[in-house]
């Protein structure tokens, strides 16, 4: 696995409320959703993931309940919040002006 | 911010309960991690130790997570505090309206309460307070028209002193607010020890 990229600091919380915006989902789908989306080119770190849900948890952008999964096991599932929305967007634009920029820096010569 | 901070209250109410989900949320990931292991056929150990080797230790993860959570509030204390001082910068009168509002008010408070203090709830400084008489003298105009009295004589009033300074500071009070009609001068009452 050594091809595969760690999530870059900072960019988690992102992709957590954007994958969080198709409908609400537990960890374990999260992680299956981040490396079929990337192609298997980002692998998250689980003990990233956690704790960044729960950050997002206690910030009031995503709320997590317990619901049957679907191999009938209890599984906590986290849903965006209308404030989650809103950072979501924020944090895309922020995001897309950042790369526009630094592709920029790294064409230029 | 109301919502965050009924969460961290939760949070520390129920922080049993809460690690409990935390240990059932990780286990839940390990067993589909099994599970997916299994799938792709792997006999039950080998998958049970793949998955292990992937998801590290579980007790590391939950530590990560705790931490978070522990450092999260003081992180938050401290942009509040920022946020704060940047709405001060941005609106410097309203902060100096403010500042000098409560100034005054506590200032105002601190010096009415400090005569309070001295002249009411403590008994005057002196030696036996109880034995303080309070002297006072009218005009001659005055006891002229009321007591037709052509001798200019003082008046020594002489009333036993009640104890502490209260009538020290209501004569005094009053006797600036006492028209000059009716009493031409009415001298500050010195308190004066009767011997």
């Amino acid at each position: 696995m050594a091809d595969k990229l760690e999530v870059l600091q900072g960019t988690l919380d992102l992709i957590v409320l954007k994958l969080l915006q198709g409908g609400a989902a537990n960890g374990w789908d999260l992680t299956q959703a981040i490396q079929a989306r990337s192609r298997g080119v980002l692998d998250v770190n689980y003990g990233s993931l956690y704790p960044a849900l729960r950050r997002l948890e206690v910030k009031g952008l995503v709320t997590g309940s317990w619901a049957p999964s679907e191999n009938n096991r209890r599984a906590r599932y986290y849903q965006l919040t209308t404030a989650g929305r809103k950072q979501l967007t924020k944090e895309r634009a922020d995001w897309e002006r950042f790369s526009d920029a630094l592709g920029r820096i790294l064409a230029a010569e | 911010m109301l919502r965050s901070l009924r969460a961290r209250l939760l949070a520390r109410l129920f922080r049993s309960r809460d690690e409990a989900e935390l240990d059932e949320e990780l286990r839940y990931h390990l067993d589909r991690e099994i599970e997916r292991n299994r799938a792709a056929g792997m006999p039950p150990g080998v998958a049970r130790a793949t998955a292990l080797r992937a998801f590290g230790r579980i007790a590391a993860h939950q530590e990560g997570v705790r931490e978070a959570w522990r450092w999260l509030w003081i992180d938050d204390l401290g942009q509040d505090l920022v946020f704060a001082f940047r709405s001060f910068r941005r609106e410097p009168t309203l902060v100096l309206t403010v500042m000098l509002t409560i100034g005054l008010a506590v200032g105002l408070n601190a010096a009415a309460f400090t005569l309070f203090n001295a002249y009411v709830l403590r008994p005057a400084p002196v030696r036996d307070p109880a034995s303080l008489q309070a002297i006072s003298w009218n005009s001659q105009a005055r006891r002229r028209s009321r007591r037709r009295r052509s001798r200019p004589s003082r008046c020594l009033n002489r009333s036993p002193y009640l104890g502490g300074g209260a009538v020290v500071l209501l004569a005094c009070g009053f006797g600036a607010l006492v028209p000059s009609r009716r009493a031409a001068r009415i001298e500050p009452l010195e308190a004066i020890r009767a011997d």
